[in-house]
């Protein structure tokens, strides 16, 4: 029988990366904790063998990363679908919402948001507000540091999606950020 | 670190602000949540398999289940035997009703050949497309419905 006060100790010493990792990818706080606890109680049922392991933090991010892509896949399903149907090739779903969203012809991003000013917290809310399909190549590849080709294999995609997603995602982020400088030397 | 093969400018202005954005916290709501799940869930009984009975059990229900074999075994020609008087008496019958029942299983064959068989492959057709119809338009509904598929 596992140590419930072990796992405990565990669960203090990894939440913040288990919930760091999801959160990056979905971008919402809900579907991030739901995400953490799935991912916790698969490491509770196998805390023999990982409760130890000098492993433990790498099994828990790709645990982490799969939950996350397999929970965004269940929309990605529900616009291809969706998207045969009208004909409409370019709509996103905001994983976030869960509304509907033209991600080639709107822009994902407005490029003077309301909110923080703060530089840092404006591109933290504006990389949470990116569609799915732009916000998850950029958090693999920035903050994964997996290469085009590994993204484009873990999602399914050719690397030329993944190329402009990431560059589109990235372009919507800098006016977020040029934007947020620029009300920080407004005030 | 820049990805293997990928020319993002270092000293790019985004990619620095990305990679010094800070790590978010998760919230106080977490660790009680999941501790709660973990405690219901060593709550239930875990599921016994053989190999957990006490010793006791096991040596009785193995005990059991030999017996029951060893009588089985023994038993069997015993009760072929008891039963072989019965069971020609019956053939016996059998062999009437069977032969009524060839009869009429003929004529049923040339009844079929003549009047049914020119039918059953239409049907059989009709019931083969509606059956792919119904099975396309659930898999689509599924597919809406449930998510699809989780790899």
């Amino acid at each position: 029988m596992t140590d419930a006060r072990a796992f405990e100790a565990f669960l203090l010493e990894y939440q913040d990366m288990v919930y760091a990792t999801a959160l990056r990818l979905l971008g919402n706080a809900m579907e991030a904790e739901d995400v953490a606890q799935t991912v916790f109680m698969k490491a509770f049922e196998q805390f023999d063998q990982i409760g130890t392991s000098p492993s433990a933090p790498g099994w828990l991010k790709t645990v982490t990363t799969n939950t996350c892509l397999n929970h965004l896949s269940r929309y990605r399903n529900r616009w291809r679908f969706f998207s045969e149907l009208s004909g409409a090739e370019a709509k996103a779903i905001d994983s976030r919402t869960g509304k509907w969203g033209t991600g080639e012809t709107q822009g994902p991003l407005d490029p003077t948001p309301p909110g923080p000013r703060d530089p840092d917290t404006a591109l933290d809310a504006a990389l949470r507000r990116l569609p799915a399909h732009q916000r998850v190549p950029i958090v693999l590849f920035h903050f994964d540091d997996l290469t085009y080709q590994q993204i484009a294999e873990r999602l399914n995609i050719s690397v030329g999606k993944v190329k402009t997603d990431i560059h589109r995602g990235r372009e919507a982020l800098r006016a977020a950020l040029a934007s947020a400088h620029e009300a920080g030397a407004l005030r | 670190m820049t990805p293997r093969g990928v020319n993002f400018d270092p000293h790019d202005p985004l990619t620095r602000a990305l990679r010094a954005l800070p790590e978010p916290r998760a919230p106080r709501t977490l660790a009680p949540r999941v501790m709660a799940a973990v405690h219901a869930r060593l709550a239930r009984p875990a599921p016994r398999t053989w190999f957990d009975w006490p010793l006791g059990w096991r040596v009785s229900s193995a005990v059991g289940a030999v017996t029951v074999m060893v009588a089985v075994t023994l038993v069997w020609p015993m009760a072929l035997a008891w039963l072989q008087p019965a069971a020609d008496a019956m053939s016996a019958r059998v062999g009437v009703v069977w032969l009524k029942v060839d009869v009429t299983l003929r004529v049923a064959a040339v009844f079929f050949r003549a009047v049914w068989y020119p039918l059953v492959l239409p049907f059989l057709a009709i019931v083969t497309v509606m059956t792919i119809a119904c099975a396309t338009v659930g898999a689509m509904l599924g597919r809406v419905a449930l998510g699809g598929a989780s790899r």
